[in-house]
């Protein structure tokens, strides 16, 4: 067996009466692209929230390379390397693009945000617009967050997940609400962001999305997710055939 | 914040006429002016500190005044220790601002530790509350005077002058009103500020990417204390007189009010602030005593019509 990038072990979050996750188990390999799909309500992004650490579990564990996360802080999970994007798009609205994707960058870097240096360097400015060129976006680096258009929002959103090098990212619906066009920019992005270009070693990326070509193009695996519990966990060929799935969820697509 | 901005140049002209200001009050024989300039620059590096956290990094504390109050007790306590045991170094002013400032520091540390644990509404009401716990506390010093208040037996000593010169205290006051603004300024654009107001604009996010927002949040809280606690010290010298109204939340909410007229989060808004709060009170108090109905209203205006406060009055004006 490979090495696992993430572990999550019998994971329970319940909202009042309702059990948005009711013991998930699933492990993600390292350098996969792993979706979740299922109708809404189906206890996707809580199941997000929770790696990330916005929300913290009933009961269960969450680990990453081994290490337990389950109390750990939000920034001391991103400095274990993940990161996530938000189905709103989650910016610094009145800052431009590049000082957007800068923070992430001084993380990534060690650097502490010190009183007597300037937050934008040159050479920071430099890696910041190749980040956002990687994203499609290094012309509009000088563009305050909050100008960009709907599209070039999620690109950011996808951008300032990726500037503090991360080894997993969460993507939560980076495709809603895109036209076409940035579908085709986007799918590329995230089929981009698995190669880690500092690192080189792949990323693990974990893909909530509706939009089911796109799902089934760019996945290694995907779980299908239903109630708070996972249907089944598979190739994209095996979940196309699964009767389970296409009852709960394919089916009235 | 951009060097050429309208309200850098009316900031820097404002300053360069207080430089001048004692030399023609002192030619014209209203020495009174260089007393009221110097409170309002004081209150000016108060609200420069409380600007660090309110207005950069939304942390609106309503306790504020009681590192004032924090930094002139200080300074009431080592005058009164300097009287009693004619210890020189004691009355020097460069042992009481730092003293002042470190206190003030501390208090801040602990006050900011348990109140950024809350956010909005809570984080108000639990400044405001040790802010009074403050106010109480020098209600209770019997010995520094009680309620009443104290004057100081000396005034803190600058080589071979003192403190109770008014030009030598006015020029000490713009000295440190300018350093500050000259450190706001780098402060801000430092990757370190560039935290306190990304804190600001999303919290999560930042989190996310990373950053211990609460640490970077608690060592801003304390500098400013710190500051403000100066404030305080120059403030005890300035009317030689210290009281618990300097920690008093009436006190707070004045420099929250010099802040937002100013412009929360502009470098020179709280210079503008503070300028037009003295200078308002002191002119509508000369037709009638109760000036604040008047004041009130305007304060309204201001802020009603103009989210930027000052700095942004001048912004728009140059725009159109």
């Amino acid at each position: 067996m490979s090495r696992s990038a993430l572990e999550i072990i019998d994971l329970h979050k319940h909202f009042g009466g309702v059990a948005a996750n009711d013991g998930i188990n699933l492990t993600l390999e390292l350098g996969e692209i792993h979706a979740l799909i299922g109708p809404n309500g189906s206890g996707k992004t809580t199941l997000i929230d929770q790696i990330l650490g916005e929300l913290t579990p009933d009961r269960g564990l969450i680990k990453a390379f081994g290490q337990n996360l389950t109390k750990l802080p939000i920034h001391a999970r991103s400095q274990l390397g993940i990161a996530r994007s938000w189905q709103v798009p989650s910016l610094f609205s009145e800052l431009t693009a590049a000082e957007n994707v800068a923070y992430g960058l001084r993380s990534a870097q060690g650097l502490s945000p010190r009183i007597w240096s300037k937050a934008m360097t040159p050479e920071l400015s430099d890696q910041a617009t190749n980040l956002l060129s990687e994203a499609d976006l290094g012309h509009k680096s000088h563009t305050t967050a909050r100008d960009l258009s709907h599209g070039d929002q999620r690109k950011l959103d996808v951008a300032i997940a990726l500037s503090t090098s991360p080894s997993v990212v969460l993507l939560d619906e980076p495709l809603a609400g895109l036209g076409a066009e940035e579908i085709t920019h986007m799918v590329a992005l995230i089929r981009k962001t698995r190669a880690n270009s500092t690192t080189g070693q792949k990323r693990t990326v974990v893909l909530v999305e509706h939009d089911m070509d796109a799902v089934f193009s760019l996945s290694d695996r995907i779980s299908v997710m239903d109630e708070g519990k996972i249907l089944a966990t598979d190739t994209p060929d095996n979940i196309r055939n699964n009767p389970a799935v296409l009852e709960a969820y394919l089916g009235n697509a | 914040m951009r060097p050429s901005s309208p309200a850098t140049r009316w900031a820097l002209v404002l300053l360069v006429a207080l430089a001048a200001a004692p030399v023609l009050s002192a030619l014209a024989g209203q020495m009174f002016y260089v007393f009221l300039l110097t409170k309002m620059m004081i209150l000016a590096l108060a609200a420069v500190s409380l600007n660090w956290i309110l207005g950069y990094g939304n942390m609106p504390s309503f306790g504020h005044a009681g590192f004032l109050g924090i930094g002139a007790y200080t300074v009431a306590i080592l005058s009164v220790r300097a009287a009693e045991t004619q210890g020189g170094w004691l009355a020097s002013t460069f042992v009481q601002l730092p003293l002042a400032a470190f206190f003030a520091a501390i208090a801040a540390l602990v006050i900011g530790a348990v109140s950024l644990r809350t956010r909005g509404v809570y984080f108000i009401m639990i400044t405001l509350a040790f802010g009074q716990m403050l106010f109480s506390l020098g209600e209770a010093l019997e010995p520094y005077g009680g309620d009443d208040g104290m004057n100081l037996p000396l005034y803190a000593t600058i080589g071979s002058a003192d403190l109770s010169s008014g030009p030598v205290l006015y020029y000490l006051v713009l000295g440190l009103l300018v350093l500050a603004l000259a450190g706001s300024h780098s402060l801000m654009q430092s990757p370190f500020g560039a935290v306190i107001r990304g804190a600001k604009s999303n919290e999560t996010r930042l989190e996310a990417l990373g950053v211990p927002v609460y640490r970077y949040r608690l060592a801003a809280f304390a500098l400013a204390g710190a500051v403000c606690g100066l404030a305080g010290a120059l403030l005890a010298n300035q009317g030689g007189y210290v009281s618990p109204a300097l920690a008093a939340w009436t006190y707070s909410a004045e420099l929250v009010v010099i802040v937002m007229l100013g412009g929360a989060g502009t470098l020179f808004g709280p210079l503008f602030g503070a300028l037009a709060v003295i200078g308002l009170e002191e002119v509508l108090s000369q037709y009638t005593e109760h000036w604040r109905i008047i004041f009130g209203p305007l304060l309204i205006l201001v802020v009603l019509a103009n989210r930027g406060g000052l700095s942004g009055l001048f912004r728009v004006r140059n725009n159109v």
